[in-house]
């Protein structure tokens, strides 16, 4: 191999007048290199639609299966809140880990699902279309169920209760009533 | 995997003994970024809590390798990491195969190219928050690898790497030369390290 005994010194070690220097070149200033992270899309926002569709996705099939949220989560290991604010496309999933087990119990397409949750670079220029027109399309439409009519009803009512006479109000915590 | 005994100084000046572990995996790097992932998350309330401006914010405080690792585990790369006090303090990727020099003298001529060089997230300066750097000679003692490891393969030392905006000023005073910045590499500056820049940066400057 051809190196010079410059080089050869140079191999044994920095010497401490070369580090020296280096320190003096290297104060204050940042050394991060990104072509890596630019490959692996950190330096890119993530897919447009991309938390809406994947949160609905979750919750339709979850739901199709006749799971709770709360089941889900534990079946797929999956931190509570973190599945909640998943569905509502309020986050992206934290981890591959996430993706991987709710594809397993969902019985998901594992690879598809990391790509619609940015986990993944997404390299199909339709799955990105296909994932907004999905997470418009699933906007619910259809009437309210007897049970979701009675839920929202009993809620309208408590925040009738919350925001009605403030006078009444403060009486009745007074009176303790 | 080997191990060599380096030095860094730490912030009151001491110079300390670390070692250089070469020959990780670019997976083996998630174990790297799961030690730092836990201070990038304080920092990064705490730069929330100030209300810092993006400009004050480390940009790879943002990035979270763990949801990267199907990718990292297809990636042919070499990673070496400085470990210092218990601690992993810096690391650097580099991979080999089909890249080329674009430097006129050099044109298509192999390179080693630096893939990801980060300082842990306590050897960062962040002003906002008033965080001096722990340990600093982090980059120099790396890419001092990066420039011995093109030697190595008969490179005669050229290194090519993408910058981050904020660390552009650390590789031009290194004697690398700029190309402008690359569209296909979300517009980084593009810098490369030519046989007689690495020679002078061996030397010291």
């Amino acid at each position: 191999m051809a190196r010079t005994k410059e080089l050869e010194h140079n191999r044994g070690g920095a010497s401490r007048e070369w580090l020296e220097k280096m320190d003096a070149l290297e104060e204050g200033c940042e050394i991060s290199v990104g072509g890596l992270a630019s490959e692996l899309g950190f330096l890119r926002p993530p897919v447009l639609g991309g938390n809406i569709a994947f949160g609905k996705l979750i919750e339709l099939v979850r739901r199709d299966k006749g799971k709770s949220v709360e089941k889900l989560a534990i079946e797929a290991d999956v931190e509570l809140e973190e599945l909640l604010l998943i569905e509502r496309g309020e986050a992206a999933p934290e981890m591959g880990r996430t993706v991987f087990q709710l594809a397993e119990v969902l019985k998901l397409d594992a690879g598809k699902l990391m790509e619609l949750a940015g986990v993944a670079e997404p390299r199909d220029e339709e799955l990105k279309e296909a994932a907004v027109l999905f997470a418009a399309r699933s906007e619910p439409m259809e009437k309210l169920t007897k049970a979701e009519k009675q839920a929202l009803e009993a809620f309208v009512k408590v925040l009738a209760e919350k925001s009605g006479d403030d006078d009444k109000a403060a009486e009745r915590e007074r009176s303790g009533s | 995997l080997s191990i060599r005994e380096i030095t860094l100084r730490r912030a009151d000046g001491v110079v300390v003994a670390a070692r250089l572990h070469e020959g990780l995996t670019p997976e083996e790097l998630l174990a790297v970024e799961a030690q730092w992932s836990p201070e990038r998350k304080r920092l990064r309330q705490e730069l929330d809590e100030r209300k810092a401006t993006r400009a004050e914010r480390p940009e790879s405080l943002y990035w979270n390798w763990e949801k990267k690792a199907p990718l990292l585990r297809a990636i042919e790369a070499a990673a070496w990491v400085i470990e210092c006090d218990g601690k992993w303090q810096g690391a650097m990727l580099t991979r080999t195969a089909l890249r080329v020099s674009r430097h006129q003298d050099s044109t298509g001529k192999p390179l080693v190219y630096v893939d990801f060089v980060e300082a842990a997230p306590w050897n960062l300066d962040i002003a906002v928050l008033g965080q001096k750097r722990t340990f600093s000679r982090v980059g120099s003692v790396l890419l001092r690898e990066a420039v011995l490891q093109s030697h190595d393969l008969e490179f005669e030392g050229r290194v090519g790497l993408h910058s981050l905006s904020k660390a552009e000023g650390f590789y031009a005073k290194l004697g690398f030369v700029q190309f402008g910045y690359d569209a296909d590499k979300e517009d980084l500056m593009y810098f490369e390290l030519t046989k007689e820049g690495a020679r002078r940066f061996l030397d010291g400057g």
